[in-house]
C-alpha cells in the first residue's frame, strides 16, 4: 500500500515525533530500517509522511558522539526525515561547550535533542544541565525523553520554560503520573505511541485540549498501526486530530530559534 | 506492506461489515492502578459499537479481588447487556467455588477466568484444580492470565496444568508475555490452547511471528476493556504483513468457533 492510499483513507498528515533509525543490537525488530530510504518507505507504508528521527542505538549503549553524525548521514537524503541529536552533560566536553553544541545543531539544521540519562549515566537536573536547558528554554529547542515520571516531576519545576516531550509512556495507566505535569508545566507534552487507554485521547483533549499531545509510533520499538488507528478514530474534532497527528510537532519545531 | 481491503475499510470507517470483532478478554468497573475514562458498562458498549466489536467476554475487576461480590457484578453486567457480553466466572484459589452444574443456572457465563498473579497463587495449585477439572470435563473455556517467567503463571505453570488436562480449552491471556518461544510450543503441543493478544499488540513483529509459527487459527483478539482502546489492537493487526484471511481469523472467526455455543447467532452471521 502506498502513501497516497493511506492519505486518501485517513486525511491526516502524520508527522511522527518518536521514530528511530538503525538496527537495535539486542532483539532487533524485523521492521527496523537501516537507511533513510528504507525508513521513509516503511513509514510511507503506514501513511506517515514525515518523522523526527534519532538513532535507535541511543536507547542501548550507543554514544551521541558517534550517533549524531551517523544520524545525519542516514537521513541526509530524505527531506521528510528530520534529524534529532542526543545530548550529553557539557561538563565532559564530548559534544563541546553549550555554545559549540548550539552552533553544531544550527549548522546541521537539527531542531530537537534527545536525552537518555540511564544509558548515558547522568542526572537530569540543573546541576548537570542548567546552562544547556536554560539555552534550550530560551531558544525553544524541545527536549525528548522516554517517560520517567519521577525524573520529570523533579526536572520540570526546575525548568518551567523548557519544552519537554515524554514518549512511550506505558499502557498500564500513566495518566495519574503525567496529568499533574500537564497542568503545572505549560510546555510539557506527551506522545501517543502507547496511549492505548480506551477513551484516553478524547478524555485528555476534553480536559486540556489537543495541543499537548504529539503523534508518535516508537518505530521500530513498537507496532505503529495501533497509534495510527487509535488517533484516526478518536472521538475528537478533525482539527484536533490534525493537531495531534502532526501540526503540534510542526509548530514546536517552527518555534525553535537557532539564530 | 501488502494491500489489504480490510485495512482500507477500517481506516475509512473504523469498522468492517464483514469483520464483526469478538473480544475474548474484557473486564468492567474501576481498578486501583489506572484511571479509566470509560469503566462502566454503558460506556464500554459505546466503545464496542464504535469499534465494530460485536461481543465481549468479560469478568468484573471486582471479581479479581473478591469473586463472591465480583461474580455477582459480572452477572449484573450480563443481565443488563445480554447482546454485548458473555462472562467468565472468576475463581479464588483460597475459597474456590464452582456453582453446581456450572454454567447452567448462571445465565451468560461461559467458563472460568483465573488470575494467578492477582491472587498470588500458582496456576497448578490445588485451589484451581477443581475448576480446571470441571472445565475439562464439561468442555468449558478457561481464560488465564499468563506472564512470562512469572512463577505463578508463566509458561511452565501453564504446561503443568495442560499435562493434567491435555484437552482443556485454554486461552493464554497476554500470550505468556515475553516467553514467546514457549507460548508457541504450548500451542503446538496442545490442540486447544490459544494465544490471546491482549496488551501485547505493541510488540513489533509478534503477530507476524505467531501467525507464522502457531497459525492464525490459534490467535484471539482481546482488549482488557476498559483498559485498551480496541482500535489500538485492531490497528496493529491491520498493519501487520499477514493476509486478510489471517486477520479475520484473529479478529472474530476463531472466537466465533470457540464460543459458538454461547453466541447469539451462528458463527459468521454477525452484522454490524
Amino acid at each position: 500500500m502506498g502513501e497516497e492510499a493511506h492519505d486518501r483513507c485517513s486525511g491526516l498528515r502524520f508527522f511522527d515525533c518518536y521514530c528511530m533509525i538503525g538496527r537495535e543490537s539486542a532483539h532487533p525488530s524485523p521492521r527496523a530500517a537501516a537507511s533513510g530510504a528504507e525508513l521513509a518507505a516503511r513509514l510511507a507504508g503506514y501513511g506517515i509522511g514525515e518523522a523526527l528521527v534519532h538513532h535507535v542505538l541511543m536507547r542501548e549503549e550507543g554514544s551521541p558522539v558517534s550517533l549524531n553524525p551517523e544520524t545525519m548521514k542516514l537521513v541526509g537524503g530524505e527531506p521528510n526525515l528530520r534529524p534529532a541529536w542526543g545530548l550529553l552533560p557539557p561538563q565532559t566536553g564530548e559534544l563541546g561547550t553549550v555554545a559549540d553544541l548550539l552552533a553544531a545543531i544550527r549548522q546541521a539544521g537539527v531542531r530537537a535533542l534527545w536525552a537518555y540519562p540511564r544509558q548515558g549515566r547522568y542526572i537530569m537536573n540543573g546541576i548537570t544541565f542548567g546552562e544547556l536547558f536554560g539555552a534550550m528554554s530560551e531558544r525553544r529547542i524541545p527536549l525528548f525523553v522516554e517517560a520517567d515520571w519521577e525524573m520529570l516531576h523533579r526536572l520540570l519545576p526546575e525548568f518551567p520554560g523548557l519544552t519537554v516531550v515524554a514518549v512511550g509512556h506505558g499502557c498500564w495507566g500513566d495518566d495519574r503520573y503525567f496529568r499533574p505535569l500537564i497542568e503545572r508545566c505549560p510546555r510539557f507534552h506527551v506522545d501517543t505511541s502507547r496511549y492505548e487507554l480506551d477513551g484516553g485521547i478524547a478524555d485528555f483533549c476534553r480536559r486540556y485540549g489537543p495541543e499537548r499531545l504529539l503523534f508518535g509510533t516508537g518505530f521500530p520499538r513498537f507496532q505503529a498501526g495501533g497509534s495510527i488507528l487509535t488517533l484516526l478514530h478518536a472521538e475528537i474534532p478533525e482539527a484536533a486530530k490534525e493537531a495531534i497527528a502532526g501540526d503540534n510537532l510542526r509548530r514546536l519545531l517552527a518555534e525553535v530559534d537557532l539564530s | 506492506m501488502k494491500p489489504s481491503r480490510l485495512r482500507e475499510e477500517f481506516l475509512e470507517h473504523g469498522k468492517a461489515a464483514g469483520c464483526p470483532i469478538v473480544d475474548v478478554h474484557a473486564h468492567h468497573g474501576s481498578f486501583a492502578g489506572i484511571y479509566f475514562p470509560r469503566p462502566d458498562a454503558a460506556a464500554m458498549v459505546e466503545t464496542m459499537d464504535r469499534c465494530g466489536v460485536k461481543i465481549a467476554f468479560a469478568s468484573s475487576h471486582l471479581a479479581l479481588q473478591d469473586p463472591l461480590d465480583g461474580n455477582a457484578a459480572t452477572a449484573a453486567l450480563l443481565a443488563a447487556h445480554p447482546e454485548h457480553f458473555r462472562g467468565y466466572w472468576v475463581i479464588s484459589p483460597y475459597h474456590p467455588m464452582v456453582p453446581e452444574g456450572f454454567p447452567a443456572g448462571e445465565p451468560g457465563f461461559v467458563g472460568f477466568k483465573l488470575h494467578p498473579s492477582s491472587f498470588d497463587y500458582p496456576l497448578e495449585g490445588p485451589g484451581y484444580a477443581g475448576a480446571l477439572a470441571h472445565a475439562a470435563a464439561n468442555d468449558l473455556p478457561v481464560l488465564t492470565h499468563t506472564w512470562g517467567r512469572d512463577p505463578r503463571c508463566g509458561a511452565v505453570n501453564v504446561r503443568r496444568i495442560l499435562e493434567r488436562h491435555p484437552d482443556l480449552t485454554l486461552i493464554m491471556g497476554h500470550c505468556c508475555a515475553g516467553e514467546w518461544d514457549e507460548a508457541v510450543r504450548l500451542v503446538s503441543d496442545y490442540p486447544r490452547v490459544y494465544l490471546d493478544l491482549t496488551g501485547m499488540y505493541f510488540n513489533p513483529g509478534i503477530i507476524d511471528r505467531f501467525v507464522a509459527e502457531a497459525g492464525s487459527t490459534r490467535i484471539l483478539f482481546g482488549t482488557d476493556l476498559p483498559w485498551f482502546d480496541p482500535f489500538y489492537g485492531v490497528g496493529c493487526v491491520l498493519f501487520t504483513d499477514i493476509t486478510d484471511d489471517d486477520r479475520h481469523n484473529i479478529l472474530h472467526r476463531n472466537a466465533e468457533r470457540l464460543f459458538a455455543r454461547w453466541l447469539p447467532v451462528e458463527p459468521g452471521a454477525f452484522k454490524i
